[in-house]
């Protein structure tokens, strides 16, 4: 029951979404299905979760819910009317072998991240502390989070941090007429869902093929990170929601890059005014997100559509930071203020972090091979497609990943727990737009492999960059060879901006272009040389495969790189092993790995049984404190893997339990790994036992002198 | 110009290449994920406190959160409280935020008592508690003479009504 009444709460957001589509985009511009439910669960939730905390404010309890479910309803029936004419129409379904085995794929993974979510996992540090705790001071206030709690002190749970998630949380607590920490969780599906059909129905409507839709998302949905583990669509946290948002600006604003239609870019903003009020690195996104469209509103010079991408996410910015400075909400101490001085103070900070960088972008047991896979993608885009298609992408991917690893210049913590414990999880915000440029890019490859040459893709190459002007001009060419036929210009015009007529449009102008030509070549292009020049840049043949060739030549050799820095000496010496725990003896510590040949001059890790289900470790350098990590939650049933690394400094060492860094200690004595000895204490370590009593085995030993 | 069939040659090669490394993505992916589910068998029922409950598993209790909360109960919600633990215990803070979390709206500093020869005990949010405290939270620290009118939540705490303004550190033991 309670999970019907949470549904009927997250259904209820989602008929607010679509009428928000409705309002800002009758016509629908060519969106498939998928994107339309997908968009409208984004802004549904996002509807709620603004109308609830503003209204807050003003309305108590039941009042609140009634006023932001009417909202809700109505929404969709004024969209209704308001646009009766333009009833949207989607093509007929049609039930295909790879329809079926996407839906069962999107069904699948959604049935199994809902499950871990439910039964598997719990909301975590932050999931509790920083987003769930107020729902839950919300819910005790009827729905709103009171305004002292700004100012009451509770560091603890970041006060600062935008509420999108929570308010969504309270909004389903309404319905339950609880507080349910359980519940709560079927936020992080909810996205997942809504990014699952974002993807699929944007990879279709860009490439008209299901199988491009199919390969996204197996990009998308076994990329562990995302579904599972701290920050993912399985947990509590802000993370996952926000790239979901995230995806959904960018298909919009590619969207208005491929159409040049108003009502994408509508859309686009409507979702990106989410993104600062999700989590504070909403807006680097909406900064990430104003790079990527600035080039395609200043060449059209759509400086309506442009307002439409950027003034709302930035205003809703400013309203919620003048609205934290006027609650008195103290600043946050996590980060100092981003000055030249503090950057260049912290210069040397530079090496660690991109090495650590480097070691996250190719962490495979969290990302798979994305990242590499990432950058080869990009690549590839570069090579192969017109700059105003590649740059869009560059900018939404790229730009993330150089100015999340930038922050922590700014970082007033203790750098390498601060990295260590955020960073995987801002890499979750991109991670989903990443995985639909790579499905895009292998739309293309798999479509040359198959024909000899990229069908679809050549049509975008003829089409999609022309300027608004001169598909207008190609119109009014066509509506003059068609006036016998009755077809007037607002015909072709309106047909133009429908998905299958889309794809027919492309055929009419690649036939009209011979004509036009032939026209601009009657009048000499001497009225404008200039737009002729830009048509014939635009529509200029692919660059020559064997440029292709050194392109992905240079793409695989990158890959290579990668890979031999990651398989080679060059990478860090690494001792992983996995074991289970007897987990029986408490305050009681085992060795687990001991290093060096002499008392005195010797290392060892040891696990320290602290009570059920949780255990720490405990790093002695002989001679010096032993440095321990803070209790970790461990099952006795399960095997654990620990990954013993030198750090890339050479005079430091880090452990990671279950791909977690848990402790960053001193270096070692002999760098030689070869001296290891598993589970025993034979040089006399006084703070652990002789023996270690559960099971224990090496999975690899890598590197060392 | 390159001939019709090195370009063939150019594109299989690269649909090769796709092919080969979205085969690796699935099986590295697939690997990733199941080695993640086999570390996490933990089998969490549908409850409302279900973490909070997974939080406060060092009081060794069913519903550890529902007892605390029904402990607080007692206290008015503008009242300030006191949570009293020891350094050298591993869960220390991380009962304390849990503790505040649950005692919201009540205002809860706290006092971490350091060991006797390891330097002086430490406050935590004095300001929660500028008119004086009236209740007091124990984790793994006997209340002593403090404990009368008082309710033990399990072995590990004590949650009892205060009044008077003796220093915080004279709770510690």
């Amino acid at each position: 029951m309670a999970v019907i009444l949470s549904l009927a709460g997250l259904g209820i957001a989602f008929l607010a979404g679509l009428g928000v589509i409705y309002l800002l985009c009758p016509r629908l511009s060519g969106l498939r299905p998928a994107e339309v439910c997908g968009t409208a669960m984004i802004l549904g939730a996002g509807i709620v979760a603004i109308l609830s905390f503003w209204l807050g404010f003003f309305l108590p309890g039941l009042l609140l819910r009634a006023t932001v479910v009417l909202v809700c309803l109505a929404l969709p029936i004024v969209a209704w009317k308001r646009h009766k004419e333009a009833s949207w129409k989607f093509s007929k379904p049609r039930v295909s072998a790879s329809g079926v085995i996407l839906a069962a794929l999107v069904a699948c993974q959604l049935y199994f991240v809902t499950w871990f979510s439910l039964r598997r996992a719990h909301l975590g540090w932050d999931g509790l502390f920083n987003w769930e705790a107020k729902a839950r001071i919300a819910f005790l206030n009827h729905g709103a989070i009171p305004m002292q709690y700004f100012r009451s002190g509770y560091d603890v749970f970041h006060v600062r941090y935008p509420p999108l998630v929570p308010i969504l949380e309270v909004w389903m607590y309404g319905f339950l007429g609880r507080a349910d920490q359980s519940m709560a969780k079927l936020i992080g599906p909810y996205f997942y869902l809504a990014a699952a059909l974002l993807l699929t129905g944007y990879a279709m409507r860009e490439t008209n093929r299901r199988l491009t839709a199919i390969v996204a998302f197996l990009f998308f949905a076994l990329a562990p990170k995302l579904a599972l583990s701290e920050g993912s669509a399985s947990s509590g946290y802000a993370d996952f929601p926000l790239g979901a948002i995230y995806l959904c600006a960018v298909v919009h604003c590619m969207g208005y890059g491929r159409s040049g239609s108003l009502e994408s870019a509508r859309l686009a903003g409507a979702a990106a005014v989410l993104l600062p009020f999700t989590k504070s690195e909403g807006a680097l996104l909406l900064l990430c997100l104003a790079t990527a469209v600035v080039p395609a509103v200043v060449a059209k010079r759509d400086w309506k559509a442009g307002a439409w991408m950027i003034v709302p996410g930035v205003s809703l910015f400013l309203g919620w930071t003048l609205f934290l400075a006027l609650a008195g909400a103290p600043r946050e101490t996590t980060f100092l203020p981003v000055t030249p001085g503090v950057f260049m103070a912290h210069l040397s900070r530079a090496r660690p972090l991109l090495s650590w960088t480097l070691e996250e972008l190719t962490f495979w047991s969290r990302w798979s091979l994305l990242w590499p896979i990432t950058a080869a993608a990009l690549a590839y885009l570069i090579a192969r497609t017109r700059r105003s298609y590649w740059y869009p992408w560059t900018a939404a991917v790229c730009m993330p990943l150089i100015l999340y690893p930038f922050i922590f210049f700014f970082s007033a913590w203790d750098l390498a727990p601060h990295v260590g414990s955020s960073l995987h999880r801002l890499l979750v915000h991109v991670a989903p737009t990443a995985t639909l440029m790579i499905g895009l890019v292998y739309g293309i490859v798999l479509d040359a492999g198959k024909s000899g040459r990229s069908r679809w893709w050549n049509g975008v190459q003829a089409v999609q960059v022309l300027p608004t002007e001169r598909v207008e001009a190609l119109l009014r060419e066509a509506a003059e060879v068609l006036q016998p036929t009755g077809i007037t210009l607002q015909d072709l015009q309106q047909a133009y901006r429908d998905v299958a007529a889309e794809e027919l449009m492309k055929e009419a102008a690649a036939l009209l272009r011979p004509t036009a030509e032939n026209s601009a070549q009657r009048n000499g292009d001497a009225e404008n040389p200039a737009e002729a020049q830009q048509d014939s840049t635009a529509q200029k043949e692919p660059r020559s495969p064997k440029r292709l060739g050194a392109l992905a030549a240079a793409g695989v050799l990158v890959l290579v790189i990668l890979l031999v820095i990651w398989f080679t000496p060059f990478r860090r010496p690494t001792i992983r092993l996995r074991l289970t725990l007897p987990g029986k003896d408490y305050g009681a510590t085992e060795p687990i790995l001991q290093l060096g040949r002499a008392s005195a001059a010797a290392d060892a890790l040891g696990v320290k049984y602290i009570s059920a289900g949780r255990i720490s470790l405990l790093y002695d350098h002989w001679g010096a404190p032993p440095c321990e990590s803070p209790p970790e939650p461990v099952y006795a049933d399960g095997p654990h893997l620990i990954e013993f690394r030198i750090n890339s400094d050479g005079r430091s060492t880090s452990v990671l339990l279950d791909g977690s860094r848990v402790l960053n200690c001193a270096g070692l004595y002999s760098q030689d790994l070869s001296t290891r000895v598993l589970g025993k204490n034979t040089l006399g370590f006084t703070t652990m036992r002789s023996e270690f009593s559960g099971r224990l085995e090496l999975v690899s030993d890598h590197g060392g002198q | 110009m390159l001939s019709i069939g090195s370009h063939r040659r150019w594109v299989s090669s690269t649909y090769f290449v796709a092919i080969t490394v979205l085969a690796a993505f699935i099986i590295i992916g697939a690997q990733g994920i199941l080695a993640f589910v086999q570390t996490n068998p933990w089998n969490a029922p549908l409850d409302p406190d279900v973490t909070t409950d997974q939080f406060l598993g060092i009081l060794s209790l069913t519903h550890p959160g529902v007892r605390v909360e029904q402990a607080l109960r007692s206290f008015a919600k503008d009242q300030a409280l006191l949570f009293v633990a020891p350094a050298k215990e591993p869960f220390t803070m991380q009962v304390y935020y849990t503790i505040q979390y649950l005692a919201y709206p009540r205002p809860v500093a706290a006092v971490i008592c350091a060991e006797p020869g390891n330097g002086p005990s430490t406050t935590v949010k004095e300001s929660a508690a500028p008119a004086g405290i009236a209740g007091l939270i124990f984790f793994e620290v006997s209340p002593g003479p403090r404990a009368g009118g008082g309710t033990a939540v399990g072995a590990k705490m004590h949650v009892t009504p205060y009044t008077g303004m003796d220093p915080w550190q004279s709770f510690c033991p």
